[in-house]
């Protein structure tokens, strides 16, 4: 069944009808956002892998109801809409291959996006610019300019933006940026960062295929330069393609340069310095970097190595390292050394991080009080460019002083243009 | 290169550990290895990337001082009517890393092609270079290209204006 816009109108009209039969489902235009008893309406946009998980974060939840996804692939849509009626018991889960029909419907309050690196911003930003606020999957941003222009119009329209960067919302990561921020480990000297293994080799050449029924491959493409479709292009395999991610640099390193960023108070700010050197694969479809070592350098020496693991593990893991002892931490280990660093409380006068044990939770709570959450936007922007900034270090081989306020690198012409790429019309972040 | 095998009649030396088997094709060829410059304008989507990624190496490491003289190799290729469509995107891609205002001129016309791709490719490079002589280029196009190349172009200009 081909989605048209008419369809999605009717569609919606539908949902309208039932939404006067169950008054609960009144978006907060009509309410008004913070209206602490009425159930938020929302779309995914992007409802493969990482968006079925949104809609299981949030299906169980009575404070909000899903009512459409947006995805290229239709059988995307129609697996998830699917999930949705059935756990409602309705039939009413509106779908559309076009992220704006639900972007800018009047009906629709929160907006979460789950769709490849080079699809965030867009989407996002024309959630912002209608009106909703929304739930950004990490890495937040494919460039460091499309961050800048996130950030820039979600404070502009005064939105609530999360970043998926869910680890803040964990209580061994809270605990473990917590005793860190509070001089547990004396002064922070070195952190080291593992992430797991990137792309697999798939051969030096690839041949284009036929499209596969009911993907909308051009609209896949979206931003991204043309080039043929071939089946390890799209969908999972897209991050360890440069024109649309940065490969485990991004997708591992998000999550764990965050927890490094927020244990050094860094979340308005960044490093200084980077230097790396990745192994690029030199032939074959995919173009991010298989190996890397990155290293970077903060303001008050602290120094930041993060390299691929090679033990097989699909996890991250971060050690620091301070004056007075070590803290390991990863998503099922929180060790120190000494061992009695963890056993100790932080006190009334000391410094208490945002805590939050439930990621969408969080961002939900934040619609209605309009404070902003764990992750907000504009700290998941300035993570992103540490892993952003380090992939280009890693391209270009060579150390590049970098400003993390102004987001420039100094002296170093062919490095600050790689903070933004040419979009392919019709898109533009303007 | 390595004493242990020949390559210039394909035979290995009798000190290879593989001698008497038959060397790899490539090897057997190697002296005759094509410029990895004049390999960019063939290259068709799916190609191997081995010989052309060394010239995105050279330019990643080059000097400053050595990017007009890459830059006018580039866009000899880029010019070049035989060059195809995946050999043009590879060359716009290394432009978007130095090019000058020369590039500018010289992309003009395919910055206002008729062809989507190609504009858009073009447009990879150009909208990389800063200053007037782009500005103009990309407000020129914007007026002239048509269909989803339109509002790409007027969103560059936009992006442009908008000082971040």
């Amino acid at each position: 069944m081909n989605v048209t816009r008419r369809g999605f109108v009717k569609n919606a009209g539908l949902a309208a009808g039932a939404a006067a039969a169950f008054p609960t489902i009144i978006p907060a235009s009509v309410l008004g956002q913070n209206a602490p008893s009425k159930v938020l309406t929302v779309a995914c946009v992007g409802v493969g892998g990482m968006g079925l998980s949104h809609i299981s974060q949030m299906l169980g939840r009575d404070t909000v109801r899903i009512v459409a996804v947006a995805d290229v692939d239709r059988h995307h849509q129609r697996r998830a809409a699917k999930i949705i009626n059935e756990k409602y018991g309705t039939q009413d889960c509106r779908m559309t291959g076009d992220f704006r029909e639900v972007t800018r419907a009047k009906d629709i309050d929160l907006i979460t996006v789950a769709t490849p690196d080079s699809w965030h911003a867009i989407p996002a930003i024309d959630a912002i610019r209608n009106g909703k606020d929304v739930f950004v999957e990490k890495p937040l941003t494919l460039t460091v300019r499309e961050g800048r222009v996130l950030v820039e119009e979600l404070r502009k329209h005064k939105r609530v933006g999360q970043t998926g960067t869910m680890q803040r919302s964990s209580e061994g990561f809270h605990r473990a940026a917590e005793l860190i921020r509070n001089g547990r480990l004396g002064t922070v000297k070195q952190i080291d960062v593992l992430i797991p293994a990137n792309n697999r080799y798939v051969g030096a050449t690839w041949k284009p295929e036929a499209v596969p029924e009911g993907l909308d491959y051009d609209f896949w493409l979206g931003p991204a330069p043309y080039a043929p479709y071939t089946s390890q292009r799209t969908h999972y395999q897209f991050r360890y393609v440069l024109d649309y991610a940065g490969g485990q640099t991004t997708n591992w390193g998000a999550h764990y340069l965050d927890i490094a960023q927020w244990a050094l108070g860094m979340d308005e700010s960044g490093p200084v310095a980077v230097e790396g050197h990745g192994v690029f694969p030199g032939s074959g479809l995919f173009t991010a970097p298989t190996r890397v070592d990155v290293r970077y350098t903060y303001a008050n020496g602290v120094t930041m190595r993060m390299r691929t693991r090679t033990d097989g593990v699909y996890d991250g893991n971060i050690i620091f390292r301070g004056d007075k002892g070590t803290l390991d931490v990863s998503r099922g280990k929180l060790k120190s050394d000494p061992e009695g660093i963890l056993k100790e409380q932080i006190g009334d006068g000391e410094t208490h991080l945002y805590k939050s044990r439930d990621h969408f939770g969080n961002w939900i709570e934040c619609v209605k009080s309009r404070e902003r959450p764990v992750s907000d936007l504009a700290i998941g922007h300035k993570t992103t460019n540490l892993c952003n900034i380090g992939n280009i270090a890693m391209q270009l081989q060579r150390r590049l002083d970098w400003d993390p306020v102004q987001e420039r690198f100094a002296d170093d012409a062919m490095a600050n243009r790689l903070l933004t790429r040419a979009m392919r019309g019709p898109w533009s972040l303007a | 290169m390595s004493e242990k095998t020949t390559v210039s009649d394909g035979k290995r030396a009798a000190s290879d550990p593989l001698a008497g088997q038959a060397a790899d094709a490539r090897y057997k060829k190697f002296n005759e290895t094509a410029d990895p410059w004049k390999v960019i304008g063939t290259l068709a989507y799916g190609d191997d990337r081995t010989m052309v990624s060394t010239v995105e190496r050279v330019i990643l490491d080059a000097d400053p001082s050595q990017y007009p003289g890459f830059e006018e190799k580039l866009l000899k290729i880029a010019v070049d009517p035989a060059c195809t469509e995946a050999g043009y995107g590879f060359v716009c891609r290394l432009l978007s890393l130095i090019a000058s205002p020369k590039s500018v001129a010289a992309l003009k016309d395919k910055l206002a092609s008729g062809n989507e791709v190609v504009a858009h490719l073009t447009r990879l490079a150009i909208e990389q270079v800063p200053g007037a002589e782009a500005d103009a280029a990309l407000r020129a196009a914007a007026g002239q290209v048509k269909g989803r190349e339109a509002a790409g172009f007027a969103g560059a200009v936009a992006m442009r204006e908008r000082s971040l």
